[in-house]
């Protein structure tokens, strides 16, 4: 037999001020089904959570509806307390008359009314409703990082060092990321690689670390505690077991081809590392630009050189995955009034910071790309890409304003006497010790901080010619300078988007990874178990890349540290009888969750395809179920009949007001 | 100058974003990128950035008291710049309008000659249907008082059949109802 | 544009503006010469009036619209589908216009105003969008008759590019090509150069004539460092400021400059073998003949 308590939350003033909750309460003692039910000022306290339990086994309740706040805050908290004292999880429905009443709406009447709806159609549903079970799963104790800069390094680190199975996922050939194309850090001007490197290595040695480089993940299914990918190993042309990485194979190449790490200052070999500290340091034969004239497999001491490799798929399972796939520098080509990307000494940061490295392509010297002299007077223009709406993007890319006040120190360092103009809108020193950086920059260098873009620069006779404003005077400046450094803001790097698709996770209109939680969950993603790290989620500098890697590696490890897990058990079924086999939800499935099926119809005999549910892959999401003609398919807990006896209730009420319109004989 | 600042300022930047299509000043964030660009910027007694500014503060009466909009040449090129989408060209434009319609004259000279060629020309069009150059040019001189600008050029032209001494007069009745419908129109008001 | 079934000819609607009839004429009739030689048909807008230019849009929004809407009304009228409009500052102005119109409110608004109907589907081209975008160079380069071997400028100005959502001129609006492309057909060679976008101070030559001096005055010197011959314009307001005041200029900048500017439609119609004098090449400012005879062009 039915006993339903229903328990209306005052919330503070946030409900009661705008509900008449006593009148709520009244109407639903009415309900069919209905045994009990009362207000309280707050229903989650500990009070309002003690009245529940009280009621529960004073009534002897088989079935609550609290009506309260939205189900994303409370819903746990109560279905938790009514499984504690003997009722089935499922048991609890939460009717949500704050947010989707008393904050929407002024008229009180009116929205008593629609609390009293929304109440019944809960009790409705909490009437029909069958208890479920929850599905439990086993962990798998590996976890997957997509991504080696330091982000994923500090996560794989991390999880490693508490004892945790790792496969790192790097598709360039060396893990390090952007931070090993650094030269100093801000504020503390460490070396990049000094503090990079020993990670690296640590990565490459560590037990519990497996490092597929040059490799990337396919495909990924499953759900959290079983993952499983499909990782593709790209084939270097050399075997990585043997390979000493002694180099003869790079002196002797006779290929030479644009550096894309070196930012196409310097040609590289068609066989080559990317720097000298690669992990691993093992070479690559770029095949595209490789003319197989075998001179690097001749030098070769170790005959490691393979022709005929082939790429290599690995599968893995994991019980959770951490992407830290990065973001990449704005193309600047889309500003016509910097020369689209075209002049050759209007360079971008990453170029400027290739050519701060000592070991780098130009050996810390900053040369003009088109004659390789030293120039007297640079000009650093910030916000290219960010903050700007029309040719960009609308976001601060919070680095550039750092970026530039170290470069304009460093080259301040390296050549010193030379010129220097900084073009600003707001300088963004955010950081611990930033701003005092800064200062110390304006300081030591005596570089020229001016408040204004630049509008155009002009390329004539070796001097660009750049045009800006100085608005805290309101005047117009023009600076002849040898050379233009522009702060390109940040972008996901395309193998962000790439991973977004593999793993269905959502990204904002810019492209960037979504949080589950700007605040209160900033690591998390909607699908359990898939963790975010680093500037795959938005523009970070290097502490906080690192902080989020952390937050990454531990929040996984609070799913790693269980053997096994409890699932929703919300997802989809179908009734293979009812099933007409037309493939409309194998279409629309956006997780690939449903697979068709040779059936043998119990009345005809006869063989025919039905859909069947992956459940290890389904999410319950109800794509399906709302595509089905018949409708044979349905979610756990949302079926067709669950949502029919709610819009029952609703017409219900409906027609008992039109009653009442009749039976007073006036209008409302 | 002290711009006591209040509410009033809403109604007033309303006045003017309303009267120009589409123009929204909140935008700007001051990067100056159309003072950088502004071939007459240095002409100016506040540079494009700094109207906007004027606007945004509610400052209209300063705003509309510069001789900046009068020297903007209208090519365009802050607006296409701008960062921030911010119409900046059609601020300019709007407030030569927005100004004549208040009955304003520029302060200086130079900048009456431009307000009083903009008068010359659209008269001569409204009388004629398109443009007779030649009256152009002789009552823009006549009336800024540069009697001989440009006649050095005339005899030359003259030789090679480009001035005309016969108006065009056309559409005149299409022309007159235009007129009534728009500038006239607003002078009634 | 319509192409007649019988005897091949485009045909296109055609509004040449006030100066072209007048102190430009060289202008006007080198683009009818051109065409004409081309096979394509101009055919003038009946009772076509101005399009009011700067002073109406500094004046009155309204008046703005309609008098180019004034314009786009005879065209529907007369069923043709696209109209080719040379001067850069009226192709400018009827092009705001036609943006404007595909509003219905303020269509609306216009048919009050002037009296006469336009429904917002007439195609806005400059003749050089028709030459390169529309009928494309594959099909006209076979009439040309003699190979240009100038070095030229190609100076856009401001109002073929600007606003560049509206005029959709060229896809790289800061650093366009396509006058560029046009000369490099005729068999010119052209300059990378960097005042191609930049104001010459336009209608400001009348009431502001130091502005205009000032402005042209490096724009003439970019393009002569750059090792042009000549400049090459598509704007009526452009080619009077760096032609008639070039030798001001010249005393200004103390360089001899000596650089003719062409109108792009004189350089096709030099190509297409039409005589130089029906194209107006003596009636400029500066000298064009010596260069032409250089090149052995005349």
């Amino acid at each position: 037999m039915l006993r339903i308590g229903v328990f209306v939350c005052h919330c503070g003033n946030n409900i009661a001020g705008r509900v008449r909750v006593e009148d709520v309460a009244k109407a639903a003692a009415d309900f069919p089904g209905v045994l009990y039910s009362t207000t309280s000022m707050y229903m989650c306290s500990s009070e309002g959570q003690g009245l529940i339990t009280d009621m529960i086994k004073k009534h002897n309740l088989t079935k609550i509806v609290v009506a309260s706040c939205s189900p994303n805050l409370h819903e746990k908290t109560f279905r938790g307390l009514a499984e504690k004292n003997g009722l089935n999880y499922y048991s609890v429905e939460i009717a949500n008359i704050r947010e989707q009443v008393s904050w929407v709406h002024d008229d009180i009447d009116k929205a008593t009314e629609k609390a009293i709806d929304i109440v019944r159609m809960a009790v409705a549903k909490v009437s029909h409703g069958r208890p479920l079970k929850k599905r439990s799963v086993k962990v798998t104790k590996r976890a997957l990082v997509i991504g080696g800069g330091i982000a994923g390094i500090q996560a794989a680190l991390d999880l490693a060092d508490a004892g945790f199975k790792v496969t790192m996922v790097e598709k360039e050939p060396t893990i390090g990321g952007k931070m090993a194309m650094f030269d100093k850090t801000f504020p503390t001007l460490d070396c990049s690689m000094c503090i990079l490197t020993p990670k690296m290595v640590q990565t490459r040695d560590h037990e519990n670390i497996e490092l597929l480089t040059f490799s990337e993940v396919e495909e990924l299914d499953g759900h959290v505690g079983e993952f499983n990918a499909k990782i593709r190993k790209k084939t270097r042309y050399v075997d990585e077991e043997l390979c000493i990485g002694c180099g003869a194979c790079e002196k002797v190449c006779p290929v030479k081809t644009e550096s894309t790490f070196n930012q196409g200052l310097v040609k590289r070999k068609a066989i080559y590392f990317d720097f000298p500290q690669a992990v691993p340091k093992v070479p690559r034969i770029d095949n595209d630009k490789c003319i197989k004239c075998g001179a690097c497999a001749k030098v070769c001491p170790k005959k490691c050189i393979r022709y005929n490799q082939k790429d290599e798929i690995f599968k893995r399972t994991f019980g959770v995955v951490i992407v830290a796939t990065g973001s990449e520098i704005f193309d600047d080509s889309a500003y016509g009034e910097y020369g689209y990307g075209k002049i050759p000494d209007v360079i971008t940061s990453l170029q400027f910071e290739r050519m701060l490295v000592a070991g780098g392509p130009t050996d810390g010297k900053v040369l003009r790309p088109s004659d390789g002299k030293v120039p007297k007077s640079v000009v650093f223009i910030k916000c290219v890409g960010s903050r700007d709406e029309k040719k960009g993007y609308p976001y601060c890319s919070r680095v550039c304003c750092m970026y530039t006040a170290k470069h304009v120190l460093l080259l301040n360092e390296h050549h010193p006497g030379t010129d220097i103009y900084v073009f600003y809108i707001d300088i963004r020193s955010f950081g611990k010790n930033y701003e005092e950086f800064v200062k110390r920059v304006q300081d030591e260098t005596g570089a020229l901080y001016l408040r204004g873009r630049v509008s155009r620069i002009f390329d004539r006779d070796g001097k660009l010619h750049v045009f800006g404003t100085d608005t805290l005077t309101g005047n117009q400046v023009k600076v002849d300078a040898d050379m233009v450094v522009l702060a390109n803001g940040l972008v996901p790097a395309k193998s962000t988007r790439k991973i977004a698709r593999v793993l269905n996770l959502s990204k904002d209109t810019h492209g960037w990874l979504n949080e589950l939680h700007p605040k209160l969950a900033p690591v998390e993603t909607a699908t359990r178990g898939v963790f975010i790290a680093g500037t795959c989620q938005g523009p970070k500098d290097i502490p906080d890349a690192v902080a989020s890697g952390s937050a990454a590696a531990s929040r996984a490890m609070s799913i790693l540290n269980h053997s096994s897990l409890e699932l929703e058990p919300t997802i989809a079924h179908v009734n293979q009888f009812l099933c007409s086999g037309c493939e409309n939800c194998f279409m629309a499935c956006p997780f690939g969750a449903i697979e068709m099926v040779d059936y043998k119809d119990p009345n005809t005999k006869k063989i025919r395809r039905v859909a069947q549910v992956i459940e290890s892959k389904c999410t319950g999401c109800g794509v399906c179920s709302s595509v089905c003609p018949v409708p044979a398919i349905d979610v756990s807990g949302f079926s067709a009949e669950d949502v029919f006896v709610e819009i029952e209730a609703l017409g219900k009420g409906i027609r008992k007001n039109d009653a009442g319109i009749k039976t007073n004989g006036k209008k409302k | 100058m002290e711009k006591v600042l209040g509410k009033n300022r809403k109604s007033e930047i309303k006045e003017i974003e309303g009267f120009i299509d589409g123009l929204d000043v909140s935008g700007c964030y001051q990067c100056g990128k159309c003072t950088a660009g502004c071939p007459v910027a240095h002409l100016m007694d506040n540079p494009p950035q700094r109207m906007i500014r004027l606007v945004q503060i509610g400052a209209i009466d300063e705003a509309l008291s510069s001789n900046a909009y009068w020297n903007c040449v209208a090519c365009g090129t802050c607006s296409a710049r701008c960062p921030r989408k911010v119409k900046i060209s059609e601020l300019m434009d709007g407030l030569k309008s927005f100004s004549i319609k208040k009955k304003m004259t520029p302060k200086d000279r130079s900048e009456r000659n431009i307000a009083l060629f903009n008068e010359i020309f659209l008269n001569n069009i409204r009388r004629h249907g398109r443009l007779f150059e030649v009256e152009l040019v002789g009552m823009n001189n006549v009336l800024s008082g540069h009697l001989l600008r440009d006649t050095t050029k005339a005899p030359e032209m003259l030789v090679h059949g480009k001035l005309k001494f016969i108006p065009s007069n056309i559409a005149k009745k299409d022309m007159k109802k235009i007129f009534k419908n728009t500038v006239e129109k607003n002078d009634k008001r | 544009m319509t192409r007649d079934e019988t005897d091949q000819t485009i045909k296109i609607a055609y509004y040449p503006g006030c100066t072209l009839k007048g102190t430009t004429k060289e202008f006007g009739d080198s683009i009818e010469l051109s065409f004409s030689a081309l096979g394509i048909e101009l055919i003038e807008i009946p009772s076509w009036i101005c399009c009011g230019a700067t002073s109406a849009h500094a004046t009155d929004k309204n008046l703005a619209i309609a008098l180019p809407y004034h314009n786009f009304a005879k065209t529907q009228e007369m069923g043709m589908g696209t109209i080719a409009i040379p001067c850069a500052a009226c192709f400018q102005r009827h092009k705001v216009t036609n943006k404007e119109c595909e509003r219905e409110d303020i269509r609306k608004e216009m048919y009050k105003i002037t009296g006469h109907r336009y429904d917002g589907n007439i195609r806005c081209r400059h003749p050089l969008e028709v030459l390169m975008k529309d009928i494309k160079p594959e099909k006209w380069q076979n009439l040309l008759k003699k190979k240009l071997g100038l070095k030229a400028a190609c100076y856009y100005g401001c109002l073929l590019t600007r606003p560049e959502d509206v005029m959709e001129f060229d896809e790289r609006p800061e650093n366009p090509q396509l006058m560029d492309d046009f000369c490099e057909t005729l068999g010119m060679k052209t300059v990378d150069w960097n005042y191609k976008v930049t104001c010459c101070g336009a209608s400001y030559f009348a009431s502001k004539p130091e502005i205009v001096l000032k402005l042209t005055s490096k724009i003439l010197e970019d393009a002569k460092k750059s090792g042009a011959e000549c400049v090459v314009v598509a704007c009526p307001l452009c080619h009077s400021n760096l032609d008639m005041k070039q030798k001001e200029i010249g005393k200004e900048l103390r360089m001899d400059l000596d650089m003719p500017v062409f109108y792009f439609s004189q350089l096709l119609g030099l190509a297409l073998g039409i005589d130089h004098r029906k194209l107006g090449l003596h009636t400029h400012f500066v000298d064009t003949q010596v260069l032409l005879d250089r090149k052995r062009l005349i």
